[in-house]
């Protein structure tokens, strides 16, 4: 079976860890980071990747349903697989209920920390255009349900340097801030496959991804 | 071009550039001139379109979302600051919340100063509202309208156990249920048993206007 492993760059690292771990040798293809906050640009991005994925017999997805912006996606001649997570931080806490428990917090990686669209360039880019006191002002209010700054230890990148980022944002948000211990089990398990209908959802050759499909997360 | 015609272009354009000195400006403006507060609201949702199409081609970041919602509510402000209508000639009570399982509130304050300035009594309930609280707060409340907003995957199931639980409760033909966020699909009425369901914050205003006006007939 030839295999095609579609990733998001905000988990680089992780899915490189897990597909080592898993002697995984499958072509890859990156999507990046900031097509996470628009959902059609995902969509159609996504649709792309699986009309010219010529050759393949399975499309392995390490996303989540981002948003339900694979809602409406059709699969080629190739199956579809993806894990049954809303995002992709549910995936690296290895269930949404996990994640759930953690519902205040704004959680981060090194993949997250590193992308062009991460926080603190955001807020770099707003106190430019605004000045610091207005910048404050629209992060307090983007922050003002979460209590704390969550960095997830995947195992999989240098922790001390990218704590003292995560304090940086959370000392200048007014957040506490923590480490929280998190997994690439999930990641192996969709590369390693046999695929449990309950943890992943799988789309054969010609189906199509509705809304009723995406309603049931693991 | 009429004057207000130039004052309704004038604080679409100001939302749009996130020029908050101008939004003030022609929010007064057309207060002064007498504009309806659907006027203004149109205007500003429209504003709203455009910063959403420009943060969708990448020229603005979610910072300028955000900020654009700022400057809805400061526009919003003025307007109920003027208009204010006593309790007895409220349109009608409103509960709002977003549902259990999220914390995206933006929207839903959007929608709620929209709501205000518009006449609407709102009770607003914040973030990560569990069925029973909502079920609670229509007993205590007692609204004609109940308002769930979410954003994240998980609010369409919270969507539903909450309708559920309103139902179980005796309360659902006593209120119209309305759906709100990022979560909204064309899909999600047949998944969750509400009355209407909208994506712009204006398209529920206008909703919520209808849904008045059918009850006071």
């Amino acid at each position: 079976m030839n295999t095609l492993v579609i990733g998001c760059r905000t988990m680089e690292n992780e899915l490189t860890a897990a597909m080592k771990k898993c002697r995984s040798t499958y072509d890859t293809v990156w999507i990046e980071a900031r097509l996470h906050n628009i959902k059609k640009k995902l969509n159609t991005t996504l649709q792309d990747i699986i009309d010219t994925a010529k050759g393949y017999d399975r499309l392995l997805f390490a996303t989540g349903f981002c948003g339900n912006s694979i809602s409406g996606l059709k699969a080629g001649q190739a199956a579809l697989v993806f894990p049954r997570v809303d995002d992709c931080t549910s995936l690296l806490f290895g269930s949404c209920q996990k994640k759930l428990t953690w519902i205040n917090s704004y959680f981060l990686t090194e993949g997250w920390l590193t992308g062009e669209a991460n926080i603190w360039n955001e807020y770099l880019h707003a106190v430019q255009k605004y000045g610091e006191k207005r910048a404050l002002r629209i992060f307090h209010t983007m922050f003002a349900h979460y209590t704390q700054v969550a960095l997830l230890d995947t195992g999989c990148y240098d922790l001390s340097k990218s704590m003292e980022k995560a304090k940086t944002i959370a000392d200048a948000f007014a957040l506490d801030c923590r480490i929280l211990p998190a997994t690439t089990a999930y990641l192996e398990a969709l590369l390693a496959g046999p695929w449990d209908p309950e943890r992943f959802l799988i789309i054969p050759p010609g189906g199509v991804i509705t809304d009723a499909l995406l309603a049931k997360t693991y | 071009m009429p004057n207000t015609e130039m004052l309704k272009e004038g604080l679409t354009d100001a939302i749009a550039r996130l020029d908050d000195e101008k939004v003030q400006y022609f929010a007064d403006e057309m207060i002064k001139e007498g504009c309806s507060s659907q006027d203004i609201q149109l205007c500003l949702n429209q504003g709203l379109k455009k910063v959403k199409e420009q943060f969708q081609r990448g020229e603005y970041f979610i910072a300028d979302l955000i900020y654009s919602g700022m400057l809805c509510h400061l526009a919003l402000s003025l307007l109920t600051d003027r208009r204010k209508l006593p309790p007895g000639q409220k349109k009608g009570r409103v509960l709002i919340g977003v549902v259990e399982k999220d914390i995206h509130n933006i929207g839903k304050d959007i929608v709620a100063g929209l709501l205000s300035a518009d006449g609407f009594d709102v009770i607003d309930l914040g973030s990560n509202v569990t069925p029973q609280q909502f079920v609670d707060a229509i007993r205590t409340h007692r609204p004609e309208l109940v308002l769930l907003s979410g954003m994240m995957h998980f609010a369409r199931e919270s969507m539903k156990e909450t309708v559920d639980a309103i139902t179980d409760a005796g309360l659902r033909d006593q209120i119209y249920i309305l759906l709100g966020g990022g979560c909204i699909d064309t899909g999600i009425l047949s998944h969750v048993t509400a009355d209407a369901a909208a994506i712009e914050p204006i398209d529920t205003l206008n909703l919520c206007n209808a849904f008045i006006n059918r009850r006071r007939q």
